[in-house]
């Protein structure tokens, strides 16, 4: 209901909407009519205009550009360009009536132009003239002038020059390490990868007499080859007037490590050239034979392990390692029989141990060396070791232990509320880099070398306000501390494991060290003038600053004060090295330095120990 | 002869000192060549302290490079040369930094040489300072070190005319700061 009355009140109210009639909205529409009119004029003039200049391409360009009414339009504007529009001003030249172009125009201010008589080459020569001058008066005044020299400045550029300095060692250390790194990485891969056609495999030598014989029940011939001192692809019991021959052991390059150790199942290694009724039988139990060639070293290197071992779990005849070819006139020997335990029933007419073949091998027994006393025959085993160059470097986490400091003293400092300065320790970043030299026999390593230490850090920021009578009030900040150290570490390894070119050991060691040169990060800062001080009595005020009480030594090298600067550590850590050639080794060292000084180092007494991952190559010398 | 001679080795010996890094040497360098080089390194900053940290760079180069100096040469000169290529390296940093002047070329064809001859060599120093970068570069350049335009171009990386234009901007400038400078004065 309420909708229906709403429609018919809107539907009563629209039949009775009407508009006046606007006495003006005629003329207006008339208007607009003219207006029309006038285009239409418009256009009656200038479309049916002809062009007079004949310029087909712009009319075509136009055409194709759709634009050809406009271009019309100014085109004919252009065309009836009438010079009598130009005002009055620009024409004073020429015929009035002619048609002027911008240029004529321009050209028409110029000539008017007015200079006074000044428009000459003099009057040009002569400002040139003043600039010269000018200059010259300028030059001659500022080219001689000098001002006088101002000392405090130089120590400001003397500490900057020492930090580029410091900057570039470290720049140069952290590069020779990376080259060292990289190095090492590149010899590690190629250990583990050899080049095989670039890396010409050597000719080993070992000692031994190998003998093939056999026994039956003929005879108890036996082929005997001595052979000491020999290329080792010469030990061959492979002799025609044998019936039963060893093996063809060769190790010559061409060998590969796999013929010896698949000597076991290989028949074919068997030289066979005058076989006998037996042989068959023979070769067949060879193939099952117990006993194993082992041939265990790098071909890389020119030491090799040769061992012949049981596989049933017999005792071990003989266990070879590292035979140093150099030196074979310290090598014993022992000879090792190798027997066939034949089945009498499988071999009829043959003694039940059948020896097959003896070889006298170098005896080195590498196991009471692994297990031996420590110590016990260090000496004399020392005596006959080998010598090594070592370098180092190793990155290090350091802990800095300050002690309570009594130098500092309550109300002298804006930014500790405690007022007194505890102990406190915190870490510090640094990088070790030394050489070494060691002499190493058996399962002993001695060391001893010098290493150079960088160590900066940054103690607990305290800084301290004190009056200066004639600037007013100053701040002091100890920011850094810069320590170069240098160490003269003594070592001992001790072997704990040795195979395959690897190698465990343990170390542990002391050291000296001095710190060599020291530097010092203090920033001054003049907070308040001195007529702001003056101001505020009431604020502490001391004469000295804690530079002053302090001793800030710079170093062994500038102080030559041994003891403020000596310290001494112990050191204890493991090792794993690694032979990549007879001549190099690489290793990893994680080691613990234990400062045992008391008096501490630096202005703090700072006492500081320190973890440092030692990585390191070793060359034989 | 004898006394030029023991000279040259005097200087070779205090060179090879510099060389080795040898602090009294390179002090002692410093302590020679701070009078003369400090004003021309002011010439081409803002101010005095700029100019320290100029002639301290252009010194850290010099120290660095020393070994490059060839002995019985003008050390002086060679010094100069880097002092004035520190001074354009550190224009090169400043108009990294700052918009260039674009003031109109004021009418300022005015010279009063004598007001120039009566004033130091310190305002002359303040009043290039006041000028901006480019024109104080320029100017330096061309009226004390005497490069060419085409030099000046290259060096400053910019097209030959813009160095001319700038060179009449900076003395147009320079002029009317010293004009100024001896008004205030002579009031």
């Amino acid at each position: 209901m309420e909708n229906k009355s709403f429609d018919d009140i809107i539907k009563s109210k629209l039949s009775q909407f009407s508009i006046e009639n606007d006495a003006q909205a005629w003329d207006a529409f008339q208007e607009s009519q003219d207006a029309h009119t006038f285009d239409e004029q418009l256009k009656d003039k200038v479309v049916p205009h002809e062009v007079d200049v004949p310029n087909v391409a712009w009319e075509s360009f136009a055409e194709k550009s759709g634009m050809i009414s406009f271009d019309e339009h100014i085109r004919e504007k252009l065309v009836h360009f009438n010079s009598e529009e130009v005002p009055q001003d620009f024409d004073s030249i020429g015929d009035r009536n002619a048609p002027k172009g911008f240029d004529a125009l321009i050209g028409a201010k110029l000539a008017e132009l007015n200079l006074d008589g000044n428009s000459d080459w003099d009057q040009f020569e002569k400002i040139l003239e003043g600039e010269e001058v000018f200059d010259e008066r300028v030059k001659q005044k500022v080219e001689d002038f000098e001002v006088p020299y101002n000392g405090a400045q130089w120590p400001k550029l003397s500490e900057h020059l020492e930090k580029i300095e410091k900057r570039r060692r470290r720049i140069l250390i952290t590069k020779f390490i990376e080259a060292a790194v990289f190095i090492l990485f590149i010899l590690t891969i190629m250990q583990l990868y050899p080049i095989q056609n670039l890396t010409k495999k050597p000719v080993y030598r070992t000692h031994g007499v190998a003998e093939a014989v056999r026994q039956s029940g003929n005879s108890n011939a036996t082929d005997h080859q001595n052979v000491q001192g020999r290329e080792i692809d010469q030990i061959n019991g492979d002799q025609k007037s044998s019936n039963v021959s060893l093996a063809n052991i060769k190790t010559s390059p061409d060998a590969s490590v796999e013929s010896i150790s698949t000597l076991e199942n290989s028949p074919t290694l068997i030289a066979d050239n005058e076989r006998s009724a037996n042989d068959d039988s023979i070769i067949k139990s060879l193939s099952s034979l117990p006993t194993i060639f082992r041939h265990t070293d790098n071909p890389l290197q020119s030491q090799r392990s040769f061992g012949i071992e049981r596989t049933s779990g017999e005792k071990i005849i003989a266990d070879l390692e590292a035979i140093d070819t150099d030196e074979p006139e310290h090598i014993a020997f022992e000879r090792k029989e190798i027997r066939l335990n034949a089945n009498k029933d499988d071999y009829p007419g043959q003694q039940p141990a059948l020896l097959l073949a003896s070889l006298d091998i170098p005896r080195i027994e590498a196991e009471r060396r692994n297990f031996s006393i420590p110590f016990k025959g260090l000496a004399s085993q020392l005596k006959n070791g080998q010598h090594w160059f070592n370098l180092y470097g190793s990155p290090q986490i350091n802990m800095i232990n300050t002690p309570f400091d009594k130098s500092y003293s309550v109300n002298r400092f804006i930014n500790t509320e405690e007022g007194v300065i505890e102990a406190y320790s915190h870490l510090a970043e640094g990088y070790t880099v030394g050489a070494s030299i060691s002499k190493e026999s058996a399962a002993w390593e001695v060391e001893g070398g010098i290493e150079y230490t960088s160590l900066n850090y940054y103690p607990k920021q305290i800084t301290e306000r004190v009056s200066n009578a004639t600037v007013g009030y100053k701040d002091i900040l100890l920011k850094e501390i810069i320590f170069d150290l240098v160490e003269i570490p003594l070592n001992i390894k001790y072997s704990l494991f040795k195979k395959k070119g690897w190698k465990v050991y343990g170390v542990n060691g002391a050291s000296v060290g001095v710190v060599a040169f020291a530097n010092y990060d203090i920033e001054e800062k003049e907070t308040k003038p001195l007529a702001s001080a003056m101001a505020t009595p009431n604020q502490n005020r001391n004469p000295g600053t804690f530079v002053d009480r302090k001793d800030f030594d710079e170093g062994f090298v500038k102080s030559r004060n041994f003891l403020n600067n000596a310290y001494t550590t112990v050191n204890i850590g493991v090792g794993v090295s690694k032979e990549i050639s007879d001549q190099m080794s690489f290793y990893i060292q994680p080691t613990y330095y234990h400062n045992l000084s008391q008096s501490g180092i630096g202005p703090n007494n700072d006492v500081h120990h320190r973890l440092a991952l030692q990585i390191g190559t070793k060359v034989r010398i | 002869m004898d006394v030029t001679l023991d000279l040259q080795r005097s200087e070779e010996h205090f060179i090879q000192a510099c060389v080795r890094k040898e602090k009294w040497a390179q002090k002692k360098l410093y302590e020679d060549y701070y009078g003369t080089m400090m004003p021309l390194c002011m010439r081409y900053t803002n101010n005095r302290e700029d100019a320290l940290d100029v002639l301290h760079e252009g010194f850290i180069k010099v120290f660095k490079n020393v070994n490059k100096y060839k002995p019985g040469t003008s050390l002086n000169s060679w010094i100069k040369r880097i002092m004035v290529n520190t001074s354009i390296d550190y224009y090169r940093k400043m108009s990294r930094r700052r918009t260039e002047d674009l003031d109109t070329v004021y009418d300022a064809s005015t010279t009063e040489p004598d007001a120039i001859s009566e004033m130091s060599a310190q305002e002359i120093i303040d009043a290039l300072q006041l000028l901006t970068p480019a024109y104080r570069t320029v100017f330096n350049l061309y009226v004390i070190e005497g490069y060419p335009h085409k030099e000046i171009a290259s060096i400053l990386s910019i097209t030959e005319s813009t160095s001319r234009s700038n060179l009449v901007k900076a003395r147009t400038k320079l002029k009317k700061i010293l004009l100024a400078k001896s008004r205030i004065y002579g009031e």
